[in-house]
């Protein structure tokens, strides 16, 4: 076996036992309700499924070692940032609809006087 | 029986069209075919058309392609608008207008779709075609056979949507489709099928030619032609290509999520059950802004080429111009609840989006001085693409203008939806879409065919569209204010009449600005010998594509380009290099892709499916499926795909151009 | 035969847009994503996502479609380093155990509808089969597109070719296994956890 052949599959193997163990620690998270259901429990698995991405990412698409002009790296930062621009900005817009238009028949008195005391 | 209803799904002779309007579309549009097609057989011209054209994968006949298909759909559009002003010219108080309520929202959802999906987008993706390889210096695009393929994939999603006249009725949703009106419960019959696949099948192909140019532009550059020293029209395609893949996208899958709804009985927009038709609007702007930004880019890419040209001076800021650019690519994408602000989302969504829409008329305001720069203390001559451009300045600038007006959700809750609107997104689309595609298509004439287009023709035809735009459009922005909203079919209050009426003179003065145009082509053909083009570079350009002599030879470049500065075929005329022809090492053998029948194969396979979707004929449905997998791999596994040119017989035929530019 | 393209820019240009279909996909279940999201409490008097789903079977999902991906990685490398023979067998191993994967899907979906909760009892369970159902069905195409690979390279000798449609194949796979990161994530972890 030669050496590159060897250093590559070392990363291979050390890729997969990271995306293992960041997948158990996610389903423990989740099936002990370590840290409740809350905002923070969300905070933490979007942090931990983050970073297996970066682990797939670098360790099985090899995007560390793109030539440059890494074209790819640019591609894929931006598509996320995108990505994320759409993701966020519907669900805040959406809540916004749902908290402002989704509104039972019967309280839409109580809201239009909440809202008056607020001034509109 | 059974069987014939499982042949033909839900088909039946009650979706034969019964108006008269729709009866003479319908006949007349199968008849001009076959006229066509008895045309080609007495003239023999079948094999020329499947050789030169149908199957070729050449950028450059791929784009004229586009080009025809878009001015055709251009009258059908202009028809469409023509019958809508007639409509509300006539239709006050109580006389009744020519067409019932019916057949004009059909009208309207046509011409909006036709517009935007098979007139914009094809005359930018012929115009890329045409002359961005040239530009950077490149043979051909980097997946010529998937350029194919996009540009039959825009035919069949085109065909699809005109067969909807002949059989079956158009969506009357409008020409984005909001739900609940165009799910199940409201429509469950065929016209909104036939909008949701037409745009579905174009919109993949758009998806494709996006993530071509872009392989193109980044790879295939001439040597020594850096980022930076790439003409702006390559950059703002790069820039559309990029809001086309990652915009379209949200567009295929919001279209496929409202066909669920009406196909599989789901609940994603439907008013009940759990379903939200505010989430469909939601997604489709999240397209749709990006979109106005994917037609416009490329038309401020032209007048970036053509400004310098005719000013005969380097344009003005062009780090700020890729600037400009890349600003517009991110804030396209943060703007789009600006659509929807009456909607309902509270004040800090709508202040949020609307600074931001705010915001992004900067760069565009950058874009827009700097051109008038380039011209300040120019030679500048003022042939037909020029005087484009100045109907472009005024027209689109004055579009930004009520845009910003209306980027402010206080102002936008008086005058969404009303006719204001509409004045407002036409003065930016044909002030800036098309007068910047018919400015390109008259600046690239030459190099596609051999010969110029009669000047004074195409000059009064820009004084006619920016006429008949004033007379159609400023009405409208009264009306608007006066509380006139769109899709309107009839309206009671008589003041208004005199506005509409104005409104459709402007219509008419358009058709004959269009008039005009068609005849500048068809006089051009005729004269073609007096305005030949030998030396192939007609207005003393400035980019590469003025290097090669028209029209432009289908290897495009027989030697080896390598470019050293920014407008580098101007410095190299003012080096008196363009005369003497480069050393022979510069010639090599070069490769260039075969023609193919596969691409427009699949083109039929799909229109298939989408037909087969509509009219929920499942066995075509599968027989379409097999058959377009079937030419894929049939494809894939085809090894010899390309032919030679060999590095002699090019510079043969190089060394004939230079001895004509000694003439 | 030197052709003006030589092969390595022919890898380059495909691997990138290749990739930039990739990015184009990303948006597409970015836009199912936000709509599942969006949609997740919209039950309409069904049950929610706490009472349907079912965190080991999801996690026995992950590792087997992770084991697949590092399989198809190590079959790439593997004709990368001249071994034709152990990357066949590489990726005979990954589509199997991409068919088991579809397989658990499939037996969840009937599951499912058999209990009544088909997509049409909700908006929150057609946002959920769509999401969840267009990731099985890159992984049915994956599976046709391997297995077309596998007679391929039965039938052909290894070349520079052969090297540029496996490296394709993996990156599709890889990229379906990222996807699958945040289906666990947000569509059964946080579903199970609410």
């Amino acid at each position: 076996m030669t050496k590159s052949l060897q250093n590559e599959l070392t990363r291979y193997v050390t890729g997969f036992i990271t995306a293992l163990v960041l997948s158990f620690a996610a389903y423990w998270l989740a099936v002990t309700s370590w840290l409740g259901s809350g905002v923070w429990f969300a905070f933490v698995l979007l942090v931990l499924a983050g970073l297996q991405m970066l682990v797939q990412v670098l360790f099985f698409l090899h995007l560390r070692h793109e030539q440059k002009p890494r074209w790819q790296t640019y591609s894929y930062v931006f598509t996320w940032l995108m990505l994320l621009v759409i993701v966020i900005g519907s669900i805040w817009i959406m809540r916004n609809l749902d908290y402002n238009m989704h509104i039972a028949p019967e309280k839409v008195n109580d809201y239009m006087l909440q809202q008056a005391k607020k001034g509109f | 029986m059974e069987l014939l209803s499982q042949l033909l799904g839900r088909m039946s002779l009650e979706y034969l069209p019964t108006e008269p309007a729709t009866i003479g579309a319908a006949v007349g549009m199968p008849l001009g075919a076959i006229g066509v097609a008895v045309a080609l057989t007495y003239f023999k011209k079948w094999r020329w058309l499947w050789n030169n054209w149908l199957t070729s994968l050449d950028a450059k006949k791929i784009g004229i392609m586009y080009i025809v298909v878009a001015l055709l759909m251009l009258v059908r559009g202009l028809f469409d608008a023509m019958m809508l002003r007639l409509q509300t010219a006539v239709a006050v108080g109580d006389t009744q207008g020519p067409f019932d309520v019916d057949t004009f929202q059909q009208v309207f959802t046509a011409h909006g779709t036709i517009m935007i999906f098979f007139v914009a987008m094809g005359l930018m993706f012929g115009l890329i075609n045409v002359v961005m390889p040239l530009m950077i210096g490149a043979r051909d695009m980097a997946f010529p056979w998937l350029n194919s393929v996009s540009f039959w994939l825009f035919v069949a999603g085109m065909i699809l949507n005109n067969v909807a006249l002949i059989f079956g009725g158009f969506s009357p949703g409008g020409w984005l489709g909001y739900p609940p009106l165009t799910g199940l419960e409201y429509n469950p019959g065929p016209g909104v099928d036939y909008w949701i696949w037409s745009l579905q099948i174009a919109g993949l192909g758009s998806l494709f030619s996006g993530i071509n140019f872009i392989v193109t532009i980044l790879k295939k550059r001439a040597r020594g032609m850096t980022m930076m020293k790439m003409p702006i029209f390559p950059w703002s395609v790069l820039v559309t290509s990029v809001l086309i893949a990652l915009a379209f996208p949200i567009l295929t899958v919001t279209l496929a999520l409202l066909s669920l709804d009406r196909l599989m009985g789901m609940h994603f927009f439907t008013s009940d059950m759990g379903g939200n038709p505010m989430m469909y609007i939601n997604l489709i702007w999240a397209w749709g802004h990006p979109e106005v930004y994917i037609l416009v880019l490329p038309a401020f890419g032209i007048f970036s080429e053509v400004v310098p040209t005719f000013a005969r001076k380097a344009l003005f800021g062009y780090k700020t111009m890729v600037a400009a650019l890349v600003a517009i690519m991110f804030f396209s994408f943060i703007v789009w609840q600006h659509h929807f602000f009456t909607m309902g989302a509270g004040a800090n969504v709508n202040a949020f989006f609307g600074i931001m829409t705010m915001v992004i008329a900067i760069p565009t305001g950058v874009k827009i001085f700097n051109w008038l720069f380039t011209m300040y203390k120019g030679k500048i001559r003022f042939d037909a693409p020029m005087i484009w451009f100045l109907a472009f300045v005024v027209t689109f600038t004055l579009g930004g203008v009520t845009g910003v007006m209306m980027a402010v959700p206080a102002l936008d809750f008086q005058v969404h939806n009303s006719l204001f609107l509409v004045a407002h997104f036409h003065n930016t689309i044909i002030g800036g879409v098309v007068f910047g595609f018919l400015a390109g298509i008259t600046y690239w004439f030459p190099k596609l065919f051999g010969f110029r287009l009669i000047d004074k023709l195409g000059r009064w035809s820009a004084y006619l569209w920016q006429i008949g735009f004033i007379l159609a459009f400023m009405p409208l922005y009264i009306l608007g204010l006066m509380g006139a909203v769109r899709r309107l079919d009839h309206y009671a209050d008589p003041t208004w009449q005199p506005f509409f009426i104005v409104s459709g003179i402007g219509v008419l003065v358009i058709m004959a600005g269009t008039f005009m145009l068609i005849s500048q082509i068809a006089l051009s053909v005729w004269k073609r010998k007096e305005l030949v083009d030998t030396t192939g570079d007609p207005w003393n350009g400035r980019t590469l594509e003025w290097s090669v002599p028209s029209p432009a030879p289908h290897y495009n470049f027989a030697s080896t380009v390598e470019v050293t500065k920014r407008d580098d075929w101007w410095y190299a005329k003012q080096a008196k290099k363009q005369l003497s022809p480069p050393p022979p090492s510069a010639y090599k053998d070069i490769w260039l892709p075969k023609n193919s029948a596969s691409g427009l194969l699949i083109g039929i396979g799909t229109g298939l499916f989408g037909f087969a979707a509509i009219w929920h004929m499942w066995w075509l449905l599968v027989v379409a499926l097999v058959f377009i997998v079937a030419v894929i791999i049939r494809r894939t596994y085809n090894t010899d795909d390309e032919y030679m040119i060999s590095a002699e017989e090019l510079m043969k035929e190089d060394a004939a151009v230079y001895k004509r530019r000694h003439v | 035969m030197s052709k003006n393209i030589t092969e390595t820019e022919k890898l380059d240009n495909t691997t990138l847009g290749f990739w930039l279909y990739l990015m184009t996909d990303i948006m597409i279940f970015a836009s199912l994503f936000a709509v599942y999201m969006v949609l997740v409490n919209a039950t309409a008097g069904g049950p929610s996502a706490s009472e349907l789903y079912d965190a080991n079977f999801a996690l026995l999902q992950t590792v087997i479609l992770l084991t697949s991906s590092f399989t198809c990685g190590i079959s790439a490398l593997m004709l990368r380093h001249g071994k034709k023979i152990a990357s066949m067998w590489l990726l005979a191993i990954t589509a199997i155990l991409g068919g088991a994967f579809l397989a658990l899907e499939i037996t969840e979906f009937t599951k499912l509808v058999a209990e009544g909760h088909s997509w049409q009892a909700s908006g929150f369970l057609s946002a959920f089969f769509t999401l969840v159902g267009t990731h099985g069905l890159h992984i049915t195409v994956g599976l046709v597109w391997a297995v077309s690979l596998l007679v391929y390279m039965y039938k052909t000798k290894q070349n520079a070719d052969m090297l540029r449609k496996v490296g394709l194949f993996a990156l599709f796979w890889h990229f379906l296994d990222i996807v699958w990161i945040f289906l666990f994530t947000i569509v059964y972890l946080f579903g199970v956890a609410s």
